[in-house]
C-alpha cells in the first residue's frame, strides 16, 4: 500500500512540476493528448469528456420533459455522466490526497 | 468507447426495440373488437411485430431494431349478426383476426425481453460503479 502511495505521491508531485510550466497556456488540450503532456494535463483533458456527457445528459433530460426523448435515452445518457462524474471525482479525490500527502512530508 | 458503454447502448436498442414491439402489441388488442365499417368489409387485420438484427458501425456490434410489422394473413372468424351495419348478405360479420390470448402471451414475452435489457444496464452500471470505488476506498 505504502508502495502505491509512494508512487502517486511521485505521479503527483511530476505533473505539479509540469503544470507549474504550463501556467499561462491553455492546460486543457484540445481532444487530442501528446505524450509529452504531464499526467495532471491529461487528467484535465478527461474533463472534456465528463462535460460532454453531462451536457448529453442535460440534453436529453430536457428534450424528454418536452416529450421528444425516451425515457430509456435519458436514462442511459444520465448513467454515463454520472460514472464519468464519478470517475472524476473519485481520481480527483487521490491526486489530491497525494498531493497533500508531499505537503505534510517533514523536511 | 469502453466495452461497457458499448453493451449499455445495445441494451438501449434493445429496451427500444421491445418499446415498439409493444406499441404493435397495444394496437392489436384495442383493436380486437374493431368490426368492419362497410357491409361485408374487412375487419381490423392483426399486426405481427417484426424484430431484426442491424450491424451498427458506431458501436461496431449488431443492435436490435423493432417497430415494424406486417400483416396478419390468416383468416377472419366470423360471427352471426345481421343488425350490424358490417353484416354481409348472409348476415355474418367477419371479425378482426386477432387473439387476445396470443397478444396476451406475446405481451408478458416482451415485458420479460425488455426487463432482461434492463438488467443489462443495472449490472453494467454496477460493474463500472464498484469498479471506481476501488478508488475512493
Amino acid at each position: 500500500m505504502s508502495d502505491v502511495s509512494m508512487h502517486t505521491a511521485l505521479t503527483a508531485k511530476n505533473a505539479y512540476a509540469s503544470t507549474k510550466t504550463d501556467t499561462g497556456k491553455n492546460i486543457i488540450p484540445e481532444n487530442v493528448i501528446s505524450r509529452d503532456e504531464s499526467a495532471f494535463a491529461q487528467l484535465l483533458g478527461q474533463l472534456q469528456d465528463t462535460q460532454e456527457a453531462t451536457r448529453m445528459a442535460e440534453t436529453k433530460s430536457l428534450q424528454a420533459i418536452g416529450g421528444k426523448a425516451d425515457v430509456v435515452d435519458v436514462v442511459n445518457a444520465i448513467t454515463n455522466a454520472e460514472i464519468a462524474i464519478e470517475t472524476l471525482v473519485a481520481t480527483r479525490d487521490k491526486v489530491i490526497g497525494a498531493y497533500k500527502e508531499i505537503l505534510n512530508m517533514p523536511i | 468507447m469502453t466495452e461497457i458503454y458499448r453493451a449499455m447502448n445495445i441494451a438501449t436498442h434493445g429496451i427500444r426495440a421491445q418499446g415498439g414491439r409493444m406499441r404493435v402489441i397495444a394496437e392489436n388488442i384495442a383493436n380486437v373488437h374493431s368490426t368492419p365499417v362497410t357491409a361485408g368489409g374487412d375487419p381490423y387485420r392483426r399486426h405481427i411485430p417484426i424484430i431484426t438484427s442491424k450491424f451498427n458501425h458506431q458501436l461496431q456490434a449488431n443492435i436490435v431494431s423493432s417497430g415494424k410489422y406486417r400483416l396478419d394473413n390468416s383468416e377472419f372468424p366470423i360471427k352471426l349478426d345481421p343488425s350490424h351495419p358490417g353484416a354481409d348478405d348472409t348476415g355474418y360479420v367477419k371479425m378482426p383476426n386477432v387473439n387476445e390470448l396470443i397478444e396476451m402471451v406475446d405481451m408478458r414475452e416482451a415485458q420479460r425481453a425488455y426487463e432482461a435489457n434492463l438488467n443489462v444496464i443495472v449490472s453494467a452500471k454496477s460493474m463500472l460503479t464498484k469498479t471506481i470505488n476501488i478508488l475512493v476506498n
